[in-house]
């Protein structure tokens, strides 16, 4: 019995291997492969699956239903417009990713801290609206405050990554390089959080999303892990906010908009819920389907709501959650 | 309806056969001749593969959202003119591939790579908000690809933001304001109060009519800006308009809240003793029918009018509302003058349009008479050197219209911001 | 003295439900609380736990006064709390419903080993998901997982709800265990019978105050109680 199931176990992580093999070397492989238009494509995949689940770690794992999300992908955004940005408004001070990107993590990180230590006291739809209120506030802030955040034309002249150890210097200027270095982050965050979610503290979140209460009576402050995970998810879509801005070369009041927000509890619901690959499954299809419907159709808005109704009322889990069971039922 | 235009594949239905006669043409000796020439062009083509594959023009506007008009009016606009050229233009046939922005930066950023790295386009033309337009600049720029703005007026475009690969076929901001603020201290009064909206396009709009009316001598009472896009109840501006007492008030807003504010300025009475000077577009043909009676009277500056007297003009209203069953506006004629600037850099470079340095050259040199009036290209702005024109929303013939009631001449963005 | 409660009120709302309300538990002592529906013994739980705090009177364990503690301070002094029915999480596996309560405080008495000495039949369930398991096996996890957290005292709120006979046995032996290893327990039961055979002393509860307080014998020779306040 032990024995079949070793066996089992090593021909499901040999497979497993292979899977990762071949991704991998797709992933090193597509520039070269596929041309320049789908490796656009494919940035902002992954710059959204980010997004997603840096989401999906509030809603999925931990059950915050947060319905401000884009503040912080806004906020990343227009951090690294401010230090990097040429143009007239911004400090251009520095664009070395050594320093940028802390930067980023901790001015999100200070916020998300701020934001959640008050929002986390409430639950439920309370907590939904005040993250709402939230993201709908620094958006205004940054349509109206226009000497600073450019109003709503946005920040511009925002130049792609470099990394400047003084003796050397390297710049992921074009786009292949900027490609590899979203790839980089991306495979980073994701075994990051692969390894948080298996952790104590990640099993700590499962706990909190079924019933808080238990938790407290087993002795765990509740509010300092809804408050952790909430500047990590913080951090998280910021550096995807981060991301996005460097690849448009633009940071724009839209991203802090509520249906940036939105658009991400679909990518994290269409995908799969309290799943680590299905936000990147959601937010693939989320930039993909549009990009191929709108050729033919202007509805395609329509058709999404459409399909996520019969995904909410028939597969709740999601894309993930179908592909889990038939997997289930395969063996 | 120009609403029910439809998505993406603009390619006339003419044109498939029409294009297979051409090929047949082709084979002839005068098209030989022809191809010769395009041969040197384009060395490592083959010229009559060039010769048979339709110019691809990209489209951006948005045909959803709050300024999905405006998108139509162009399409329409765009579409009429090229229509008119049997969709050829330098010597080839002309398709056009549009997509919707939905107003918004990341999908436009999307869309723009979309037309250009999958769809092959030879160069992009659209544009309608300003923010959209920014956030595309880079792209443009640093690929080196062509893009006519066919709308978006954020004054930047023509100045520090400047590329050589964004030209514009519509206005800046700051052009019809500018001569508008002179004239209106010459004509309606000496102390203003300015409303606009709160965003890129009311600041600059604002700026420039305050500087032309200050340097004259004019004193500014007041400036509000209110929330954009909408405005709200706007009871509260109207009253704070009416406690500073000016002797004119000037405004610059469009759709729903250019109709709101028209309408509630007059409902509370200002309409009868404080003249309303505006920025063209707050009383546009496209939201006079909404306005109604309120807009009686307003004086409005634009590079353009319906009624505007000259020949151009006459057949290109005519030729529209028989198209679409409406009446043109402003974009419409933005649309059409962006197809005959693309038609213009094809002619140049003979459908080359690998011949990007070529294309930039021709644009140079662009000038026609539109139903605008006499239209040139700046180069040094790389935006349209027009009248502008002063106009006055009157009653004509059961319907409100407006009516040019001065010409001021020709301008120029300046390119600098030294005059607002 | 393990738990001290001295004499508490607790209000839910503007209703008046515990009045007076005044219990002990010794070391290694199994004490059972007994009473009728809405006899107020889960307000009482819930007054010690620190989900509805008394207004009036004191809650002291192992010395610290608990009475206005939020309930994780609580259960990091030692009091493990399950509650009414299924106290899992459903949605986890067996290994992180028991790993969840393991947190690596200093002295930890109990490892996944120890506790599946004691729960042999939850070895083969590992990877099964809480709703998965049968309704002992449910019952079973909520106690590992309050071992783990290595408390002083158990407070058991109905364990044996909806359990089959033979399963209740399991559990009566358990909680007997409990009390061998040093755990306190109180044992908050509708179940009279299977109780009195686990407890020496018993407290019965009605209207919100104490009425009876002494060794289990004498309330089995108190016919008449039994069937004013339990119902036998």
């Amino acid at each position: 019995m032990v024995e079949r199931l070793d066996t089992m176990y090593q021909r499901l992580l040999s497979r497993k291997i292979l899977v990762a093999v071949i991704i991998v070397v797709l992933a090193v492989a597509a520039p070269h492969i596929a041309n320049t238009y789908t490796i656009s494509l494919l940035i902002e995949v992954l710059i959204f699956s980010i997004f997603a689940m840096s989401l999906n770690l509030l809603v999925g794992y931990t059950g915050l239903p947060s319905f401000g999300h884009a503040a912080f992908f806004g906020l990343g955004a227009y951090i690294i417009a401010y230090i990097s940005g040429v143009n007239d408004l911004t400090l251009s001070f520095t664009n070395n990713i050594l320093l940028t990107l802390p930067i980023v993590i901790i001015g999100t990180g200070i916020i998300a801290l701020i934001v959640g230590s008050l929002a986390l006291r409430t639950d439920g739809i309370y907590f939904l609206m005040i993250t709402l209120a939230f993201a709908q506030m620094l958006f205004s802030v940054a349509m109206r405050w226009s000497a600073v955040t450019g109003g709503s034309d946005g920040l511009i002249g925002i130049p792609r990554p470099e990394i400047d150890l003084g003796v050397w210097k390297y710049s992921f200027e074009s786009r292949t390089a900027f490609y590899y270095f979203v790839v980089t982050t991306f495979v980073a965050i994701y075994f990051g959080l692969h390894n948080i979610i298996h952790s104590p503290f990640g099993l700590a979140l499962k706990g909190i999303k079924s019933n808080q209460m238990r938790m407290q009576a087993l002795g765990y402050k509740t509010l300092h892990y809804k408050i952790g995970v909430f500047v990590l998810a913080g951090v998280i879509a910021g550096i995807a906010g981060m991301l996005l801005a460097q690849f448009y070369w633009h940071a724009s009041p839209e991203n802090l908009y509520w249906t940036m927000s939105g658009q991400a509890l679909i990518m994290v619901i269409l995908g799969g819920v309290g799943t680590l690959i299905g936000p990147v499954i959601g937010a693939t299809l989320m930039r993909l389907l549009p990009n191929i419907t709108s050729t033919y159709t202007n509805n395609w808005q329509s058709y999404m709501g459409i399909m996520l109704i019969v995904f909410v009322l028939c597969a709740p889990n999601g894309i993930m959650g179908i592909l889990l069971k038939k997997l289930k039922n395969n063996q | 309806m120009i609403s029910n235009k439809p998505k993406t594949d603009f390619t006339h239905p003419i044109i498939q056969s029409y294009s297979r006669r051409k090929i047949l043409k082709l084979a002839g000796a005068g098209a030989l001749a022809y191809t010769s020439s395009l041969a040197a062009a384009c060395s490592n083509q083959s010229s009559s593969s060039t010769r048979d594959v339709p110019i691809k023009i990209g489209v951006l506007l948005p045909y959803s959202g709050i300024y999905a008009t405006l998108g139509d009016s162009i399409s329409a606009g765009l579409e009429m003119y090229l229509d008119q050229l049997g969709y050829r233009a330098g010597g080839r046939n002309v398709q056009i591939v549009a997509e919707d922005t939905e107003m918004k930066p990341d999908i436009a950023q999307q869309k723009a790579r979309k037309l250009i790295e999958q769809d092959k386009v030879d160069l992009v033309a659209g544009i309608v908000s300003t923010g959209v337009l920014y956030g595309l600049r880079e792209y443009f720029h640093n690929n080196k690809k062509l893009l006519i703005c066919a709308n978006a007026g954020g004054n930047k475009i023509s100045r520090d933001m400047k590329s050589p690969y964004i030209w514009r076929s519509s206005f800046s901001n700051w052009q019809p304001n500018w001569p508008l603020g002179l004239w209106a201290y010459n004509n309606v009064g000496n102390k203003v109060f300015m409303s606009a909206p709160d965003y890129g396009a009311g600041h600059n709009m604002v700026d420039a009519f305050a500087h032309s009316f200050q340097s004259a001598g004019g004193t500014i009472l007041g400036k509000q800006f209110t929330p954009f896009p909408s405005m709200g109840d706007p009871a509260p501006f109207i009253t704070e308009i009416r406690k500073s007492n000016p002797s004119m008030v000037f405004c610059f807003y469009s759709g729903s809240a250019a109709v709101a504010f028209v309408k509630a300025y007059d409902e509370f009475g200002l309409s009868k003793d404080i003249p309303l000077v505006c920025s063209g577009f707050a009383v546009e043909e496209d939201v006079l029918p909404a306005q109604g009676s309120a807009a009686l009277g307003a004086i409005s500056g634009l590079h353009w009018a319906l009624l505007l007297d000259n020949e151009t003009n006459r057949k290109f209203i005519d030729a529209y509302k028989d198209r679409t069953n409406v009446d043109a506006n402003v974009f419409a004629v933005q649309g059409y003058d962006t197809g005959r600037i693309i038609s213009h850099i094809l002619d140049e470079v003979q459908g080359d349009t690998s011949a990007t340095s070529r294309m930039l050259e021709s644009l140079q040199d662009v000038s026609f008479s539109s139903p605008r009036g006499p239209f040139k290209l700046d180069p040094k702005s790389q935006n349209p050197t027009q009248h502008i024109y002063v106009r006055e929303v009157k009653e004509i013939g059961g319907k409100l219209h407006n009516v040019v009631i001065e010409d001021l001449g020709e301008f120029t963005d300046p390119g600098n911001n030294s005059l607002g | 003295m393990m738990l001290v409660v001295e004499d508490i009120d607790t209000y839910y709302g503007k209703s008046h439900v515990l009045q007076g309300v005044s219990l002990k538990v010794m070391e290694s002592e199994i004490v059972a609380l007994l009473g009728r529906n809405g006899a107020g013994k889960s307000t009482l739980v819930k007054s010690i736990i620190g989900r509805q705090p008394a207004s009036i009177g004191d809650i002291y364990f192992c010395g610290n006064n608990i009475t206005n503690l939020a309930s994780h301070r609580i259960a990091r002094l030692g009091i493990g709390a399950l509650n009414q029915g299924r106290s899992i999480f459903p949605t986890l596996t067996t290994l992180e419903n028991i790993m969840i309560g393991y947190k690596n405080r200093h002295n930890q008495q109990w490892d996944l080993d120890n506790i599946l000495g004691i729960f042999p039949a939850l070895a083969g369930r590992l990877n099964h998901l809480g709703w998965q398991l049968s309704g002992g096996e449910q019952q079973m996890v909520a106690i590992a997982r309050a071992l783990m957290t290595n408390p002083k005292m158990l407070v058991l709120d109905e364990p044996s709800e909806g359990l089959a006979p033979l399963i209740l046995n399991e559990i009566g032996k358990t909680i007997s265990l409990m009390c061998q290893l040093g755990i306190s327990v109180m044992l908050v039961e509708q179940n009279v019978p299977f109780a009195l055979q686990l407890v020496d002393r018993v407290y019965v509860m009605n209207k919100g105050r104490i009425s009876f307080d002494g060794h289990t014998n004498m309330l089995k020779e108190n016919t008449a109680l039994l069937h004013r306040y339990l119902g036998i």
